[in-house]
Parts: structure tokens; sequence; C-alpha cells
């Protein structure tokens, strides 16, 4: 196909470093967030605090987890990815109207 | 790494014609298996509906009754949707988006021909059941709990499991499409210059894969209940009935712009060029295009006002399905400005244009009718909703089936098809059509259900039941006048000029018939119409922005229909382990390690496709007009 | 907008910019062919639709994770700890997958393929601590057939496993296909698009523990 005499530049070492610096901050990020997560969940059970208020939090932090990974693991954050965000979006939209939209018939008919 | 071989084009030309199909992996071949297959299945699909227009046409008929008819109903519906329209909108999108866009050949071609094989084999195993005397019955919306096994039989299963693997076919071709059309562009085509066409394409490529999964989650849970003993939508295990609607009509309503707007498309490219002028409008049509997409997620409890979901949620669906109206309407004008003041030239695609335009405005405004709840308590289950469809999918999706089988015929096959015939076949249909729905409003409202095989004297519905039917058989007479134009058009030398309608867009500046590689070299576009852009500068080429060079070509290969063959065989394992004996499970289970191992073999195997060289490229050019 | 005809082939003005025939440079490898990058966006699109396809059954588990006329509450079934376990090794298998593919882009032959075969053991521990829970909540009286609960939950996680259960395979494959190869433009969008799929079934993962597992402890 017409587009394959391209070359590419290697990463040099300062590319390098502050790549693999940005992706084990993302790793660290997710650890914590996991850990909060489910502290959460186990502190609410021991001190009987309110559910809906623990479901909301670890909801909260599993779409930031979602985020770091999503653009920092999969590039998103890259240049040459505005197709895959745009996507990534319809998803998130499609996503929330089939979710709630369901939920909300199933549960409450007014 | 090996070094690519270079093949002369003898020794392509070598393979059957069997064996080309079976193993090809070019748009434009893969366009005529769909196109062929998708025709095969349209008279499949009519001739269900005329057994049922022939029991209808007298009350307390016996000529098909009960289960039998049940399955001819659910038979017409899913056919016609999943098995005719998909895959003939498919057949003109694989012909044509990669010639309009300057590519040559979609990104993904291996994926192009496995999306075409797993339609072939969906659309068999929806069929098998025929032959072990449980089709599907259940409606070709499966609604619970009558599609489980203890009402429905194993039938239903033959639906699912089919569906599936078509619909896996139609996913994949989805994002097939909107990959090419986003990264093959020819230099110059930016997203603002392509033909609406390929815009449609895109959106819709798009509404597919964003609507097909809900449809395949659904289908999953189908099958497990049905044949693992699920309890999704059994209610004695705490399932729910309703799930399986609203993950069913989240794909559907999005399914129906999905067929919809590729024959919009269809039309923007036909009214410009057979009125010698551009669309009114370029930028309101693409805004429009993607409204329609974007409100058509929100929209899918129209199809469920009467389930009891409450009139909060019913009210706010009714807003949203009143809106879509707008965007769709700034078409219909938009396409009627175009015609203004034009040169009009009425070919046999013209006049399916304008059949549409009246056919689907009449539809669509039914469609708003429905759209309030109050109103649809009335309409929903009556003939007035079979009317509305009939209008808005026929007006629209097969109106521009036939009208780009005109049109693009020249393009496909090198011949022409016969213009009067064209036109005879158009009056046939046209006045056949509605002679067998309009009087479909009216028995809705007068209180005929639907879905019944037989309706009681004396309620005033027996003539116009009779002349619906005679309607249908007027249709029936305009397919064969089609049939006879299509073997007539073979009979013929495939010697049609290259550009035979004076063409815009660039497709139409492909030599004819159009070479393995579409452009020898590839083109440089410079506006909307880019084709005739450069007519009105009076240039008899495309610009190119390469010279002659020797072209990577995929090579073709057995694989896609070797995997869609085997997860065949791994769906009817699972269906005839519960309709037959146990031990069929076996079948599923190696009919799913034989495809992990095709797709094993595909990816080790180092397949790097075969360079045409240039030289005989040079020679083809040489020969012909064209880039 | 110009009426002569160019077809001069050495530039063209495109958008007001010269384009020249000499080679434009990507900033990574499995971005230097035509077929990289569609494969990368391709990829990518899946990606998209399949997560409609998560949300659906995530949807379906949510209407019905409160059916259980027969069998064990999540309350009873779930437990953290062992979850917990699972889920660190699922994010780690992602962060060692995330390294394999910074070393290929170095051209790091070896290096890439140590992350991998880790990204590869860390899986199947993953794999098999859930077919180890799955196991037990068979015992516990909690299937697919035991209730709508069941079948919801068995669609969802068992859906993801059967993701695991690919991407090994998968992995599997790549790792003796490319044993003798170089890293080149040909081979490089294999594993990066290995990998793009490996962190959506992390993605997906965050969003089971967090919806199956820990609100089902809540309640």
């Amino acid at each position: 196909m017409s587009g394959d005499t391209r070359t590419f530049k290697r990463p040099d070492r300062h590319e390098i470093q502050s790549e693999r610096k940005i992706q084990t901050i993302a790793f660290a990020v997710s650890i914590i967030l996991t850990i909060l997560a489910f502290g959460a969940v186990v502190y609410a059970l021991e001190q009987g605090v309110s559910q809906s208020f623990a479901i909301s939090f670890i909801i909260g932090l599993a779409i930031v987890q979602v985020a770091f990974q999503a653009y920092i693991w999969m590039h998103l954050k890259d240049k040459g990815h505005g197709v895959p965000q745009l996507f990534f979006y319809i998803a998130v939209y499609v996503t929330a109207m089939t979710v709630i939209g369901l939920m909300l018939m199933s549960w409450w008919t007014a | 790494m090996a070094t690519v071989a270079v093949r002369a084009e003898s020794e392509r030309k070598k393979k059957s014609m069997l064996w080309d199909y079976l193993t090809t992996v070019d748009h434009k071949k893969i366009a005529h298996l769909y196109f062929w297959t998708g025709l095969f299945y349209f008279l499949v699909g009519g001739l269900e509906a005329l057994l049922m227009r022939t029991q209808l046409a007298f009350p307390l008929n016996t000529f098909l009754t009960g289960k039998a008819y049940n399955e001819v109903l659910t038979m017409h519906g899913t056919t016609m949707i999943f098995l005719v329209a998909m895959p003939l909108l498919f057949a003109f999108m694989n012909a044509v988006v990669p010639l309009m866009i300057g590519a040559r050949d979609l990104a993904f071609p291996y994926v192009n021909a496995l999306s075409y094989w797993l339609y072939f084999f969906g659309a068999l195993i929806m069929h098998i059941g025929f032959l072990t005397g449980d089709a599907p019955q259940g409606g070709w919306t499966g609604y619970m709990p009558l599609a489980l096994s203890e009402y429905s039989g194993f039938g239903m299963s033959y639906y699912a499991m089919g569906l599936q693997l078509s619909g896996l076919g139609t996913l994949l071709t989805g994002i097939n499409f909107v990959a090419t059309i986003v990264n093959l562009r020819a230099p110059g085509m930016t997203y603002m210059r392509m033909p609406l066409f390929v815009w449609t394409s895109l959106v819709a490529s798009i509404l597919i894969m964003f609507a097909f999964p809900p449809l395949t989650a659904g289908l999953f849970l189908m099958i497990y209940d049905q044949l693992f003993g699920g309890q999704v939508f059994n209610v004695t295990g705490g399932g729910n009935v309703i799930l399986w609607q609203h993950l069913f009509w989240i794909f559907g309503h999005p399914e129906v712009y999905i067929v919809a707007l590729p024959a919009f498309g269809i039309f923007s490219e036909v009214i410009p060029t057979f009125s010698k002028k551009r669309l009114f409008g370029y930028s309101a049509m693409v805004i429009a295009t993607a409204l329609i997409a974007f409100f058509g997620f929100m929209v899918w409890v129209h199809h469920m006002f009467t389930v009891g979901l409450g009139p909060l949620a019913n009210g706010i669906f009714a807003a949203a399905t009143v809106i879509i109206a707008v965007p769709t309407g700034i078409k219909i004008f938009n396409w009627l400005a175009t015609m203004w003041g034009g040169r009009l030239h009425f070919s046999a695609a013209m006049y399916w244009a304008l059949g549409f335009i009246a056919t689907f405005v009449m539809g669509g405004v039914t469609g708003v009718m429905m759209a309030l709840p109050p109103a649809d308590y009335q309409y929903q289950d009556t003939y007035f909703i079979v009317a509305h469809f009939h209008y808005t999918l026929i007006g629209a999706t097969v109106f521009a089936i036939f009208s780009a089988t005109y049109y693009w015929w020249p393009k496909m096959f090198g011949r022409l098809l016969n213009e009067t015939l064209g036109k005879i076949h158009f009056w046939f249909f046209f006045i056949g059509f509605h002679m067998t729905f309009f009087i479909q409003h009216l028995l809705g409202l007068w209180g005929m259900q639907r879905r019944i095989f037989t309706y009681l004297p004396g309620q005033g519905f027996e003539l116009p039941n009779l002349i619906s039917t005679m309607g249908a058989y007027m249709m029936g007479i305009g397919v064969i006048v089609l049939g006879i134009n299509i073997v007539l058009s073979f009979r013929k030398k495939p010697d049609a000029s290259p550009d035979p309608w004076d063409g815009r867009t660039l497709e139409w500046a492909t030599k004819a018939p159009v070479p393995e590689y579409n452009f020898a070299r590839l083109p440089l576009i410079r506006g909307i119409d880019a084709l005739w852009l450069e007519k009105m500068a009076g240039h008899k080429e495309m610009p190119v922005i390469e010279d002659y060079h020797d072209i990577h070509m995929p090579n073709s290969t057995i694989l896609p229909f070797m995997m869609s063959l085997t997860l065949a065989i791994a769906a009817l394992g699972f269906i005839w382990k519960e309709e037959f004996n146990h031990s069929f499970l076996y079948m599923g289970i190696g009919g799913i390690v034989l495809t992990l191992l095709v797709m094993f073999f595909r990816s080790v195997i180092d397949d790097e496709g075969y360079h045409i060289h240039k030289e005989e490229i040079k020679r083809e050019e040489m020969k012909g007009v064209g880039v | 907008m110009a009426t002569t005809h160019p077809n001069v082939l050495s530039e063209i003005d495109v958008h007001g910019q010269k384009r020249s025939m000499e080679a434009v440079t990507e900033s990574t490898i499995e971005l230097v062919t035509q077929e990289g990058k569609n494969k990368q966006l391709g990829f990518w699109l899946f990606i998209a639709a399949e997560s409609v396809l998560f949300a659906s059954f995530f949807a379906v588990y949510l209407a019905l994770r409160h059916s259980i006329p027969n069998g064990p509450k999540p309350q009873e079934l779930f437990e953290l700890p062992l979850v917990f376990a699972a889920t660190a090794i699922l994010l780690t298998s992602s962060f060692t997958s995330v390294m394999a593919v910074m070393n290929m882009r170095q051209l790091k032959s070896g290096a890439m393929k140590g992350w991998l075969v880790l990204t590869w053991l860390l899986g199947f521990s993953f794999l098999v601590l859930e077919i180890y829970e799955f196991n037990h909540y068979v015992h516990m009286g909690h299937t697919f057939t035991s209730s709508a609960f069941g079948t919801a939950f068995y669609s969802l996680v068992g859906f993801h496993g059967a993701h695991v259960v690919f991407g090994l395979l998968w992995l599997m494959a790549l790792l003796i296909r490319n044993a003798r190869r170089e890293i080149t433009p040909y081979t490089a969008p294999k594993v990066y698009t290995f990998s793009l799929y490996w962190h959506f079934v992390d993605l997906v993962w965050v969003f089971i523990f967090t919806i199956v597992y820990l609100m089902g402890k809540v309640g």
C-alpha cells in the first residue's frame, strides 16, 4: 500500500526516561486507587457508612483509574490519537445511554 | 522477511471463477458476492411476503396457517432486514466507496472477505430450521418469553445463532469502513470534500459499531437461556423479559438508520448527477446525517410505549423521537433544492429517487404520528405500524437499492441495464407498493391486528386485504422485470463506457472494467465533486500525485471461508445438542477449536501479498481512458 | 483554487502544504507502514465496539443482581482478599505489557520478549485464581443456571475470563511466532495491537471488581 516509505525516529534517552516515569506513575496511581476502593468498601461494611455514598465513591475511583489507564497506558494522550479518542467518547456515550436507560427503567417506573 | 513476488497477469487469471470468488479479498468481487446473495434472499423474502399476502387475501383462508404462517412471517422480516437490506447496501458500499475516496481497497481486505462468509453461513444457519421442522417463529424481534424453547421450539436458536454469525460479519464491516474512510482517503480529500455516499457510509458504519454489540449481548443471553439453562429471561429463575426488549431495541432503532442512511447517501449521488447540479447544502447534509445518528441512540423506547414503563420514560423518548424528524426533513428539502433549477434527466435511477421522496415522506409523517405515546396506544400492534415501516424501509432502502442498481451497474459489471425495462420495473413496483401498503394504514385504524394469520369476515377487512394482496403481486411482477433486465444485460459483452452518466464523483474516473488495483496512480482531490471539478476545468483526467510504480496487492485466501464454516459447525453443534442428542456438544466445542486453529494458522503464516509490475500497469493504462 | 493541471510529481500543493515524495518521519516503529496505522486505528475501533458489548452485559448484571430466588447472595460469596490479589496481578500484567512496548520501540528485542513472558505468567496466574474462585462458587450453589443473578454474573465475569484466555493464547502464538524474528515495522504492530487488547482487558476488570465484587459486598 502507499504510505509505506516512512522511517521512524528511535527515542533518545531523555524521551525513554520521561516515558518510563509517566507509565510507572500510572501504575502506582492505579494501585493506590484500587487499594482506596477496596479500603472504602471494607470501611463502609465495618462502620455501617451509607451504602450509596460508598458506591458513588468507588465508581468515581473506577472512572479515574480507567482514564489513567486509557490515556497513559493505551497512549490516548499521544499525537495522532484524535480518532481513537473520538470513538472512546462515543463508546462512553452509548454505554451511558445503555446502562442508565436500562437501570432506570428496570428499577423505577414513573 | 521474504521478498514479495511479482505476479504476472497471466498467472493471476489462471484460477477458476469459483475458486476466485471463494478466496477473493478484493472489495469489487466481494461486492458481487454480497449483491448476488442479497438478491437471492430478496427473492426468498419476497416469496415469503407473497405467501402471507395470499393467505390474507380472504378471511378464514387455510392456505398457510398457524405455526407455518408464523415461521414465514418471522423469516420474512428477518431475511429482509438482515439478509437483504444490509448486504445489498454493503454490496454498493464495497463496490463504490474505495473508488470514491481514491483508495486501492478497504483497510482490511481479509476481514472484508470474512464478513461476507460469516453472512453467507449465518444466513444458511437461519434457514436450516426449515429442514429440521423448526424454523424461527418468534417474530424478527424475538420477544421473550415467546422466543424460549418451551414456546417456540428450537427455531429461535437457529435465528439466534445465524444472526450472531452474520452480525459478527456486519460489525467487522462497520469497523473496516470506518478505518478505510479515516485512513485511506487520497491526498486532498478532506472530510468535507467526501461524496455524501461516503459520509453516510461512514456514519452508518459508526452506528453499526455501536448498535450491534447490544444485539450481540442479547443474542448470547438468548442462546444461554435456550441452550445452556440460563435464567436471564425466565421469570421463575428471577429473570426479566423486558430486558430483552431493551437490548433488542437499543440495537433495533439505530439499525433502521443503518439501512436508511446509506440509502440517503445513494440518493445524494443520484439526484445531483441527474439534475446536473451539485448537491444543495453539503454541510447541512453532513450535519443532518450526524444528528440523525446521534439522536438515533436516544429513542429506542418508542418501540416499547405500550410496555408499561410509565409516562415519564415514554415522554422523554417521545420528545427525542420527534426531534429526529427535523434533520431528516432538512435532507428532503435539500434534495428538492438540488433538483430545483437543475437540468433533469429522467433515467431509471432517477425515477426511484423521485419515488423515494414521495414515499419516504409519507412514511416519515406516520412516524411522527406514532411518536406520541397516547396515539401509539391505538396504533401499536396494528397494521398501521406495518404500513409505516414498509413505507420507510421500502421507500428508502429498497428504492435506493434499485436506484443504485441502475446507477452503478456499469461500474460493477461493465454493462448497462436497459432503461425502458427499468422504467417498467419502476411503475409495476411503485404502483403495486402503494396498493399494497397504503390501504394497510386504514386497516390498522379500522382495527386489524398485525401478526395474525387470518381474520373473521364481516369487519370490513375483506376488500382492503384483497387489494393489498393484488398490489403485492404487482410488486412481484416488477421484480420479475428486473430479473429479466439483469439476465439480458449479461447477454451483452462488458463494454459499457466507464462514465455513462457524465458523473461527478471519483468512481467514474476509473477505467472499465475497474482494474484490480483501482487506480494506477492515486489522484489528487481539489474539491467536492472532484471529477466534475476537473471536467469543468477542461481536463480529461484527474491530476495524480505519483508516477507508475509496482503495486502491492493482498493475496487471495480460503481462510475466511474456512473460519466461517468452522464457526457455523460450532453453532449447529450447540443447537443440535439440545434438539437431537447431547453428544453434539462435541461438535460445538470442536467447531470452536477449529476456528481458533484457523486463526492461529492465519497469524503464524507470513502472508505478504504480491506485486503487480509497473510495466504491466502502464500497458493497461495506455489502453483506456481514466487514471 | 488553481485551474492548471499540475501533474507535477515532486511537489503538489495540498491544503497549502508542500508535500514531497521524500520519506516522512513517524515517531514510533509501529506506525511506519500504512498497514501498521490501519491496525492501530482498527483495533481502537474494535475496542470501542467491545466496550459497548461489555456495557450491555454490565447493564443486564445491574438489572438482575438482586434476582436470587435460589442460591447464595453476593455478600456470602465474594471474598475480597482473593479478588484484590487477582486485581493486583492483572494490573501488574498490564504494566508489564507497557514495559514490553517501551522496549519494542527502542528495538530491544530480548527485553521486550522478557516483559511479554512475564505478562503471560501473570495473566495465567489471574486465570488460575479465577478458575479456583468459580469452582468454589459452584460448590456453594452459585452456578450459571441457579438464578438470573447466576447467569448474569457468569455471563459478565465469564465473558471477561474468556477474553483473558483468548489473550493468553494470542500472546503465546505471538511469542512462538516471533521467537526468532527481529522487531521490524512489519512485526511491531502485532505486539502493539496485543498490548492494546491486554490493557482493554484490564480496563474492563476495573469496572468488574468495582461493580460486581465491591458493590456486591456493600449491597
